[in-house]
């Protein structure tokens, strides 16, 4: 039989055997403290991303939809929920005539029926390719052809049938092109052209949706996206919008709805840094007590290495190593643990906090798991360097006589 | 020579007043010599075997072990020479609870940062112990007497010159301490040096010599 040398790493491991419940009780302080450090940073950059994709995804400086219809618009925007609501074509060209507005570009709305395609009703997106800035920019990341009639651009979630089509309405749609998810809205979300949307909104009738009286497709929008000209502030566009539109609209800045989401963000990543400063900290205090009561009772086993050899430098090294272990052990635990939380459930966690939700790539989820491994293994070692430094120190004759 | 103390001191205060735990002591002790230091408890006995060990600074004088002068060393050098030149047997029982009978005596081979096998050498002072059948027992499974042949056995397993023990019959029947005193006698008769300290008289019969420590100093009992 090979025989195993006696090194501090066996001899650490050794002594965390011989106290199983301590052992335990110490990890499950560690893992709690990588969890929340490890799910906690990628929540918060989840969120973070979420923001950015909303960002990328409205494109427009101002938003103009009808009158008591902003939070409508946000639903569509942030949460994908498919809504549908109109107003006068007309507005269009109002809001084009404005000095501070240089694109104005119209969208109309549907929402497919539900169980229809994707077990849900889902929100459709028309726009028009000639004036669109919007839509058109960021497709072209996947799809860079025009869009012919009856072609639809699906977002990430979106379940196409095996023939590569999605059935809205009783017809069948070709997908041209699968978007990236994105954490907003867009990922449930389908987008095509007006010439399409038409063909949607004739089958919706035909299929019995409601639309108010007098609304068509032909005299009726849903938003007009407006970028406002170089020199003109938003709030000078969205007077001259206001004037133009004798105040039958709403007027959206998209800023305002993301600062509006952004600020629930910083509310919830401050709420969650403070929590993992707390317990990174009440994790410190918890096992600097139990190192030194620890260290305190094993005086007589630490001056006995001394006694067989032991410079002090080692006998530091070994108590430092244990702290290690637990640590280290603990952290893996612990982002195991937050791994198994935070990734198979991010769509549902992203629904229950009401915000835009993406995880980060792979490269800065191991650059989290870095740091959050980095962090929970360095607890043990700073808690118990007062101990090992101590005990190290102390006068072996005067240690073992205490620890008698 | 394989010990030789001179003009040895350790001073304490009790209270505003200082006193000499260790008063002047020299001792000077051959290869293979039993020693045996008797005196009553609070005579200075032990903190003498811990300035010996180098597990106490001396207030004054000086410490040779192998001819190496204990003065000025740093903790390595130290260290390493309690792993090598000496051997030391606190007192009472100090056999490590999680390790096994094989792996305490062990111990010290790896206190030294040495590599490669050591349990040959550990199993052979087993044997001459008289313990060898328990190398693979937990020290709760062993008896007072069995638990102080394994201290002694770890005391021995880098090859030491001298092995020092405090009081290491203290806590034992009268035969084992007979059979411990007998082991004591034959690693003396083998060539290493053995200092015991002890207050039990009946144990100095088996060393070459006996002094009496009393407060604080050391001399030959009449």
């Amino acid at each position: 039989m090979t025989e195993k040398a006696l090194s501090n790493h066996r001899l650490a491991l050794l002594n965390l055997q011989r106290k199983p419940f301590r052992t335990w009780a110490l990890l499950a302080v560690v893992a709690l403290l990588a969890f929340v450090l490890f799910g906690g940073s990628v929540m918060i950059r989840s969120l973070e991303n979420g923001i950015e994709g909303l960002q990328a995804r409205l494109g427009a400086d101002i938003v103009v939809v009808p009158e008591g219809y902003d939070q409508d618009l946000a639903g569509v925007m942030i949460h994908g929920e498919p809504t549908y609501f109109f107003m006068d074509k007309d507005v269009l060209a109002q809001v084009q005539s404005c000095e501070a507005v240089e694109i104005a570009s119209p969208q109309f709305y549907l929402a497919s029926l539900n169980a229809e395609c994707c077990g849900s009703s889902v929100p459709i997106i028309g726009f028009d390719p000639e004036s669109d800035f919007t839509v058109q920019p960021w497709i072209t990341e996947q799809y860079s052809k025009s869009l012919d009639r009856g072609q639809i651009i699906v977002g990430s979630d979106i379940v196409a049938q095996n023939d590569g089509t999605v059935l809205f309405f009783g017809r069948n749609y070709e997908v041209a092109a699968r978007l990236e998810r994105t954490g907003t809205g867009a990922d449930v979300s389908c987008f095509t052209t007006m010439e399409t949307i038409e063909d949607l909104y004739r089958d919706a009738r035909e299929k019995g949706a409601y639309f108010k009286q007098g609304v068509t497709y032909e005299n009726s929008i849903s938003s007009i996206m407006v970028r406002v000209r170089d020199g003109f502030s938003l709030t000078q566009a969205a007077g001259q919008i206001r004037r133009a539109t004798e105040g039958k609209v709403e007027i959206v800045q998209t800023q305002r709805m993301i600062d509006s989401v952004g600020g629930s963000l910083q509310g919830v990543a401050g709420g969650l840094y403070i929590i993992a400063g707390v317990f990174w900290l009440l994790a410190l205090a918890l096992l600097s007590i139990v190192f030194s009561v620890t260290a305190n009772e094993r005086k007589k086993e630490f001056a006995l290495f001394r006694i067989l050899g032991a410079t002090r430098r080692r006998l530091s090294r070994l108590i430092l190593r244990e702290a290690f272990y637990i640590s280290l052990g603990g952290g893996v635990l612990g982002v195991l643990l937050a791994a198994l939380a935070v990734f198979p459930f991010s769509v549902y966690i992203g629904d229950r906090l009401g915000m835009p939700y993406l995880l980060p790539g792979m490269g800065e989820i191991l650059l989290i798991l870095c740091g959050s491994l980095l962090l929970s293994a360095a607890c043990g070692p700073l808690a118990s360097a007062h101990a090992a430094r101590k005990i190290s120190r102390a006068e072996t004759y005067h240690t073992m006589r205490e620890g008698e | 020579m394989v010990l030789e103390v001179k003009d040895l001191c350790k001073q304490y205060t009790r209270g505003d007043r200082p006193f000499y735990a260790v008063d002047h002591v020299s001792l000077t002790m051959d290869k293979g010599e039993f020693v045996s230091i008797i005196g009553r408890s609070g005579s200075g006995k032990s903190t003498l075997l811990n300035l010996i060990a180098g597990l106490l600074d001396p207030t004054a004088g000086e410490i040779r072990i192998c001819g190496k002068s204990l003065t000025g060393m740093d903790d390595a050098a130290l260290s390493a020479m309690r792993n090598t030149a000496l051997g030391y047997v606190p007192q009472g029982q100090t056999v490590l609870g999680n390790l096994t009978v094989l792996d305490n005596v062990r111990l010290p081979f790896y206190f030294g940062d040495r590599t490669g096998p050591s349990s040959d050498r550990a199993r052979d002072l087993l044997e001459q112990v008289g313990i060898g059948h328990l190398a693979g027992s937990l020290p709760r499974e062993l008896s007072g007497g069995e638990l102080r042949r394994v201290s002694i056995a770890r005391a021995m397993m880098c090859s030491h010159d001298l092995l020092v023990l405090d009081e290491p019959t203290g806590d034992l029947d009268p035969r084992t301490t007979e059979e411990i005193m007998a082991l004591l006698r034959g690693i003396a008769q083998s060539g290493t040096a053995v200092l015991m300290v002890t207050h039990e008289l009946d144990t100095t019969g088996y060393g070459d010599r006996v002094l009496e420590m009393d407060s604080g100093k050391l001399s030959p009992r009449l």
